[in-house]
């Protein structure tokens, strides 16, 4: 009780100067009486945030709900039955439009013409583990292989934005575009060197889906100082 | 080290003050390449958010009503948060794996962050006990120790209010209250 009624006496600045000085010179030596202050200075942290600090933890899952969805979480709304048939019908009809102009225009040699990437360069910033074999695995095109190297990776290394790109590009080449298209959208403005290749990145995993307005949009959107812009201006062309 | 402070603590600030416009920036700027690590280690879409949330309450604890200097990115801090917290998580599920993910990432972070984020976990942890066995406490005890804490009110007032005799009545049962809550702690907190 005693040494309570010191620490809330030390905290509130109710010493004097002579006391305050006593008592800072035996808190240096007495891990105890360090400990014990700790704890009191938490109780008063803790009684001054209770209130702000049970508002967040309201706020946060709230906030959370939107910005953390699954696919599956989302509505399925039903709709009439005449709507339904005149929409399959318009979308097959959109489907066998697409397909002869995406053979048309969007030979896959058009992807591969573009789809050229930097060498991986892992092996100098790892500290201890020898990622050559993911390095190797993707300059020779295994992409495979790479992936699942590079998963390892990303986990292990998770801050290393330029290994998630080139996991990025592994899905990309071996056609899991969705995975893929969600990596290189996960670039934020922050990041501007490596937002600008994925940003291209997407676009050339939109044109290997076939998906042409959306490819065109990616490629538009490509920011001013982007390296990708003179090619980008060539695929438009294409498109 | 540096000691600059970082662009990042408008946003530690905005978590202390609840500035919903600027907590919705750290979850549109972060939240995505947690949901891609959770879901690349085991997890799903609601761990991610569980495990996002719970790292913003420890960034809360560790920095909120202290005096502080950010000097490295809140990213990179909940991301180590977060994963040291996803581990344990693992390790409580399947032990061995867990245990043998989480020592050999605990070897491969930075120094630094993953000082600050042991410092986040401990102070949350020592909160949230201190939250846990408060409600242990008296009603009186409670209401008393909120009160005085507030400053709204005088502690004069808030004897009166009470029912104590005096501002030294009122004093020696706060101390009590404290005694007996401190106590309470002791025995159920656990270092991690």
């Amino acid at each position: 009780m005693e040494n309570i009624e010191r620490l809330d006496r030390y905290l509130r600045g109710a010493m004097d100067a002579e006391e305050k000085a006593g008592f800072e010179a035996q808190l240096a030596k007495d891990a105890e009486l360090a400990k014990a202050l700790e704890l009191q200075r938490d109780m008063e942290l803790f009684l001054r945030r209770k209130t702000q600090r049970e508002t967040l933890q309201k706020q946060l899952p709230a906030i959370g709900k939107e910005y953390f969805q699954t696919t599956q979480g989302a509505k399925v709304i039903t709709m009439p039955r005449q709507r339904r048939l005149l929409l399959i019908a318009a979308s097959l009809a959109a489907a066998i439009a697409l397909f002869f102009m995406v053979r048309w225009a969007l030979s896959p040699s058009l992807f591969d013409s573009y789809a050229q990437y930097p060498p991986l360069a892992l092996t100098e910033k790892s500290a201890g583990i020898d990622w050559s074999q993911a390095e190797t695995a993707f300059n020779s095109k295994k992409y495979t292989e790479a992936e699942s190297l590079l998963a390892q990776y990303v986990a292990e290394n998770p801050l290393d934005r330029q290994a998630l790109l080139y996991l990025g590009i592994c899905k990309m080449e071996q056609d899991k575009l969705h995975e893929a298209q969600s990596i290189f959208q996960g670039f934020t403005p922050d990041e501007a060197d490596l937002r600008d290749y994925a940003d291209w990145y997407l676009a050339l995993s939109y044109l290997k889906a076939g998906d042409k307005t959306s490819c065109r949009q990616a490629l538009q959107q490509l920011s001013n100082t982007s390296p990708f812009r003179q090619q980008a201006a060539d695929l438009l062309n294409k498109l | 080290m540096p000691t600059e402070t970082h662009p990042d603590q408008q946003y530690i600030t905005a978590l202390c003050t609840g500035n919903e416009a600027l907590i919705r920036d750290i979850y549109a700027k972060y939240a995505r390449s947690i949901q891609i690590w959770v879901t690349q280690n085991n997890g799903d879409v609601a761990d991610a958010q569980d495990l996002f949330q719970d790292a913003l309450m420890a960034v809360y604890d560790r920095y909120c009503g202290r005096e502080f200097v950010l000097t490295s990115s809140l990213g990179a801090l909940l991301m180590t948060i977060c994963r040291r917290k996803w581990f344990d998580r693992l390790a409580q599920k399947t032990r061995e794996e867990g245990v043998r993910k989480w020592e050999e990432n605990r070897y491969n972070e930075e120094d630094s962050e993953w000082e600050a984020a042991e410092a986040a976990i401990m102070h949350q942890k020592r909160q949230e006990c201190l939250s846990q066995v408060f409600k242990l406490l008296s009603e009186q005890c409670q209401k008393m120790l909120t009160m005085v804490a507030a400053g709204a009110h005088s502690v004069e007032q808030i004897a009166a209010e009470l029912g104590f005799a005096n501002a030294n009545a009122l004093y020696q049962s706060k101390h009590r209250c404290t005694a007996r809550w401190r106590q309470l702690f002791n025995e159920h907190f656990k270092e991690i």
